[in-house]
């Protein structure tokens, strides 16, 4: 039984249109990975694909983590085994305060039925706040409403602190935020890094990669993985852009722009 | 026809009014009024309502029910404990007749009144019999002449000058008679400045046989009185309620109505605040949840006719399976009722595609110095919602459970009693459980 996250040959459309077209990848425990690639890509799909949201379909390939192949599994019974996903749009529920769904998704994973102690789950979450230099007003208010972007951002480190999850997927953290709400994130997740999780960071620039450094880079075009490498490919990507990796793996046609421009 | 003295069903007949009345069941009748009520019963028609069916309705398939049935144990066990910080009082009906009837005596001292108002109308003199029927005329429509005709046992509550009771007065009708009626009627009289809190529950078990509710409340809020009428709606999936509650509020003077819309397979409810003096004002919350088949038909009247007077509703209703739910909330300005503010806001959520809300808020404004705004959205679960709370742990059915409640927050804010929060989280947990 492994902790890594093992995807092979995955095939996913959405509405019958094909968006991840065989894509192979390995996200192991104590590494960070960058998955880099522009818009369209399909990284985000490959995110909800992994976390098992109902509107996009698995044609083919298998994804294996904890003995198993969690393509069969629900969304929650995935979160259980392990696995954790920062939205990039994380929504807002009404009514329901940081604390009390955090306290909900606890106990959610508790696995006697029983449902941790209001004082230790005070004590954990308080912990977490203090780690990720989170005012402890935070607890108290709905989730996500009226929350500005770092705020959300932050929300779902805080969220990945609490679930203490073997692999975590960070889907475009950086987008909406300013620098300093970006170093805030990325230090909150390096405070969280251990040699017992492994992080998928996915990005559409570099600029979050200045702060998590990941130990392996991946760069993703037209579905698959078309490169990987060191840090340093994070960097030789932002000076040289995708279509230098078009052109050094022969997708001469720039497929997506093609995509983009029909949006 | 005959009738036993210890049991009594018979037909909703002239011939058993008479009957009732004769063996002393329903009150002296000193103006006549129950007669009156029979005749107005008799030659009205069915209420017709623009999105509830009532011809399915046969008020003649149900037979009048006086004797009291089997209590629920929790119920039996209430009426064995004697709790005064818990409640200043416990009133308990089953199907006709009062079953308990207690007051923490520090209160009765001070001349608060709460007991029968069978007993409390005999005499046409009485400060119950003077006002009962002046809130609500049984000749409105067919059912609260229905109501007036017949109903027995029956809670008075009266609250006298200066006096504010702190813990909640705790009502509770019961039925279990399939086939059968019955009539709860709640007279409440708040003399000036004073305040008290009821908390009325009505529950009957659930069955097959159709059961038939009909009730009508009254309030008097006199001049500066505070009142908060609390009322879950907790009959069995099998009854039929018709439910009229009206209160006449004085100067300067509150009614908080707090509705829990939980049981009954079809209900129908008119909840009005007639706001006739300067200064009066009310709250109207509520939340309701349907399951199953049931359909709630919830009507409200913000009722300004004085100057000055205030108005703010805050429903919420979720919908599961093929439930139905109708909400038409009137917020009525008087040519009078200058500086009149008025508020109303309804929100639904479905849980199914079966569900079906209807949502009619309106205004009928005749002063032309009023601030009001009403608004109303019905909306169906966001799945992204779901998936979000699925990627944290939570079950499809912890993700559910997890927005209802958020949905109801903010009226439960509202609702500052602690047990009516308990009561009302424990009925959404058994109809998300069901």
């Amino acid at each position: 039984m492994s902790n890594d996250l093992d995807i092979r040959n995955l095939h996913v459309s959405i509405e019958g249109k094909p968006i991840l077209k065989g894509l192979d990848l390995t996200v192991e425990q104590g590494r960070i990975h960058a998955l880099m690639g522009p818009n369209g890509s399909g990284k985000s799909t490959l995110a909800y694909t992994l976390m098992g949201h109902p509107a996009y379909d698995v044609d083919e390939g298998e994804v294996w983590f904890q003995g198993e192949n969690i393509l069969e599994l629900a969304p929650d019974d995935r979160s259980k085994l392990g696995l954790f996903l920062a939205f990039q749009y994380p929504v807002t529920i009404p009514g329901v305060s940081v604390a009390n769904f955090l306290r909900l998704a606890m106990n959610a994973r508790q696995t006697d039925g029983k449902k941790i102690a209001i004082p230790a789950f005070r004590k954990l979450m308080l912990d977490k706040m203090k780690l990720l230099d989170m005012d402890p007003s935070f607890a108290g208010r709905y989730l996500n409403e009226g929350f500005s972007g770092g705020e959300k951002k932050r929300a779902e480190i805080l969220q990945m602190a609490v679930l203490n999850p073997t692999i975590a997927i960070l889907d475009e953290t950086d987008s909406g935020l300013d620098i300093d709400a970006l170093k805030i994130v990325a230090n909150g997740v390096n405070t969280l890094m251990n040699p017992d999780m492994g992080i998928l960071v996915i990005t559409h620039y570099q600029r979050l990669l200045n702060y998590i450094k990941p130990d392996v880079t991946h760069v993703m075009l037209d579905g698959r993985i078309v490169m990987t490498g060191g840090p340093e490919l994070a960097e030789e990507l932002e000076a040289q852009g995708y279509d230098w990796v078009r052109q050094q793996v022969g997708l001469a046609e720039p497929v997506i722009d093609v995509e983009l421009v029909e949006e | 026809m005959t009738l036993t003295t210890t049991s009594m069903r018979a037909a909703l007949t002239h011939d058993t009014l008479d009957d009732l009345i004769r063996r002393g069941l329903a009150s002296a009748d000193p103006r006549q009024g129950r007669a009156a009520a029979f005749a107005a019963f008799a030659a009205a028609d069915m209420p017709r309502l623009e999105r509830t069916d009532l011809s399915k309705v046969h008020l003649d398939d149900f037979h009048l029910v006086v004797e009291a049935g089997d209590l629920p144990a929790d119920i039996r066990a209430t009426t064995r404990s004697e709790d005064h910080e818990q409640r200043a009082g416990l009133f308990v009906q089953s199907n006709g007749e009062i079953v308990h009837a207690q007051l923490n005596p520090a209160l009765a001292a001070r001349g608060v009144i709460l007991g029968s108002l069978s007993q409390a109308t005999t005499t046409a003199a009485s400060k119950a019999a003077k006002r009962l029927g002046s809130v609500v005329r049984a000749d409105e429509d067919k059912l609260t002449a229905l109501n007036s005709a017949f109903w027995t046992g029956g809670l008075f509550l009266y609250v006298p000058r200066n006096v504010a009771i702190e813990a909640p007065v705790q009502v509770v009708f019961h039925a279990d008679v399939p086939g059968g009626a019955v009539f709860p009627r709640v007279l409440v009289i708040a003399e000036e400045n004073a305040a008290v809190t009821i908390l009325e529950e009505t529950i009957s078990p659930v069955g097959d046989t159709p059961l038939l509710a009909a009730s009508v409340t009254e309030v008097i809020v006199g001049p500066n009185a505070q009142v908060k009428y609390i009322h879950l709606q907790n009959w069995g999936d099998n009854a039929i309620a018709f439910i009229t509650q009206r209160a006449d509020v004085g100067r300067d003077a509150a009614i908080n109505w707090t509705h829990g819309i939980l049981g009954a397979s079809l209900m129908r409810s008119f909840t009005e605040s007639r706001l006739g003096a300067e200064g009066a004002s009310t709250e109207m919350l509520g939340v309701q949840f349907g399951s199953g088949n049931q359909h709630h038909d919830i009507f409200t009247l913000m009722n300004h006719v004085a100057p000055l007077t205030d108005g703010d509703l805050l429903f919420r209703g979720v919908l599961r399976d093929r439930a139905r739910s109708v909400f038409e909330g009137l917020i009525k300005i008087h040519p009078g009722a200058q500086d009149a503010n008025s508020y109303l806001h309804d929100n639904t959520l479905l849980l199914s595609k079966e569900a079906r809300a209807d949502s009619i808020p309106s205004l009928e404004i005749e002063a032309n110095q009023v601030r009001a705004s009403h608004g109303a959205t019905v909306s169906e679960i966001d799945e992204d919602w779901i998936f979000y709370l699925q990627t944290r742990g939570l079950s499809r059915a912890q993700a559910t459970r997890a927005i209802v409640d958020g949905f109801f927050e903010p009226i439960m804010q509202r609702i500052t009693l602690e047990s009516v929060q308990d009561r009302l989280r424990e009925a959404f947990d058994r109809k998300l459980d069901a």
